[in-house]
């Protein structure tokens, strides 16, 4: 054989070699599970029914079907309720609950003849207490407005006293480190 | 001044740096929801009392814009009240309407102070009796008494009443009154009446 054919039949046999020695490149491995589980947000809301204002009548408390439709006189007392329910969904998660705004704005009302109570939060009897750390229902909000019957001549009246600007607010607090979320000491 | 002009960029930095911890709180993003109320607003009513002597003028407001107390003039029916004799009467009214847009009930008390009469000497010989009626056309046919003796009046919303007069000539007043005149005048006082829880 001269040399051109023998260096093409040992490049052939290198060839063979190569391929044939893929099936002996496996190496120790194994594979598991991280264990690291899914990650899901918790939840912050506040849900609120419509609030209504009522009338102390003769035979107790008339339910004013529209407030923008009512005109009060003295002698009138006005009382606002409004109930919501607080979702606090998560393992590190505070909050409070707030009213923006709660004692309005008085347009006209002569000192004296009236007495207004500002928006307030309670819970059963009890106000509520910040934070909150926990789902709670049927808080409740409430307002009154007196229109003093001692209200003399013709003072106050077409007067205004505006609750627009009353909201709730509920504001998660900024959580805190926990000693789980500490840096390892070395 | 390489040196100095390095400490002082470094002074600024570590500033600005101690600045942004400290503002950085404040801008910490959190959860919140932020809720209107419906709360409103509160309204107080008017206080329109409407006043009217005759069905041909215009009704109008016992108080007018100025606060000050509007005059009535009445119109006499059956005969004007300009055309007295002796023994002879005539008769006039008021109707008082409460227009009032109050929400809630809101009546008012009508009181009617002691008749003033001018210093005329036709004064003397005058007399004038009240009743309520339940239209301004129907005070010539009222039940006429004293002052005092008018039921205490009571108008709900929308609601009105009648005070009428009486004006009479004595039978005995002499000729020498011939032409002679007098007015009177009384005044009107409405009040809200408190309600009873």
């Amino acid at each position: 054989m001269n040399k051109m054919a023998k260096g093409a039949i040992a490049t052939a046999a290198g060839v063979v070699l190569l391929i044939g020695g893929g099936g002996t490149l496996a190496v120790w491995n194994v594979e598991r599970e991280s264990g690291a589980g899914q990650i899901t947000a918790g939840d912050l809301n506040l849900t609120t029914e419509a609030g209504s204002w009522t009338v102390l009548g003769v035979d107790g408390p008339e339910e004013i079907l529209n407030i923008a439709d009512y005109k009060i006189v003295p002698g009138d007392v006005l009382t606002y309720t409004q109930l919501m329910d607080v979702t606090l969904d998560g393992d590190n998660l505070a909050a409070n609950l707030t009213v923006t705004s709660p004692s309005g704005s008085n347009k006209d009302f002569v000192a004296d003849t009236f007495e207004v109570s500002e928006v307030r939060l309670t819970k059963g009897t009890a106000e509520i207490q910040n934070p909150l750390t926990d789902d709670v229902t049927d808080v409740v909000a409430t307002a009154s407005f007196e229109f003093k019957e001692s209200t003399g001549g013709r003072l106050s009246r077409n007067a205004t006293y505006n609750f627009d600007t009353v909201a709730f607010k509920l504001e998660q607090i900024a959580p805190a480190p926990t000693d789980a979320s500490a840096a390892p000491t070395s | 001044m390489r040196t100095a002009t390095a400490i002082r960029t470094g002074m600024v930095l570590a500033v600005a740096v101690v600045l942004g911890l400290m503002v950085a709180p404040a801008a910490h993003a959190v959860w919140s929801v932020f809720v209107p109320s419906n709360v409103g607003t509160i309204q107080a009513a008017n206080f329109s009392v409407k006043l009217i002597g005759s069905p041909l003028v215009t009704e109008q407001e016992m108080v007018l814009a100025d606060g000050s107390p509007a005059t009535v003039e009445l119109i006499g029916y059956g005969a004007e009240l300009g055309k007295l004799y002796p023994g002879g009467s005539v008769t006039a009214g008021v109707q008082v309407t409460n227009k009032t847009n109050a929400g809630s009930d809101f009546n008012l008390g009508i009181t009617l102070s002691e008749p003033f009469t001018s210093k005329s000497v036709l004064a003397k010989h005058l007399t004038v009796d009240y009743a309520t009626a339940g239209s301004l056309e129907t005070c010539s046919v009222a039940a006429y008494g004293a002052r005092e003796q008018l039921p205490s009046i009571e108008i709900g919303k929308e609601e009105a009443a009648v005070i009428c007069f009486k004006i009479g000539l004595k039978a005995n007043t002499g000729s020498d009154m011939l032409g002679e005149t007098a007015s009177v005048e009384g005044t009107l006082l409405a009040t809200q009446i408190g309600r009873t829880p």
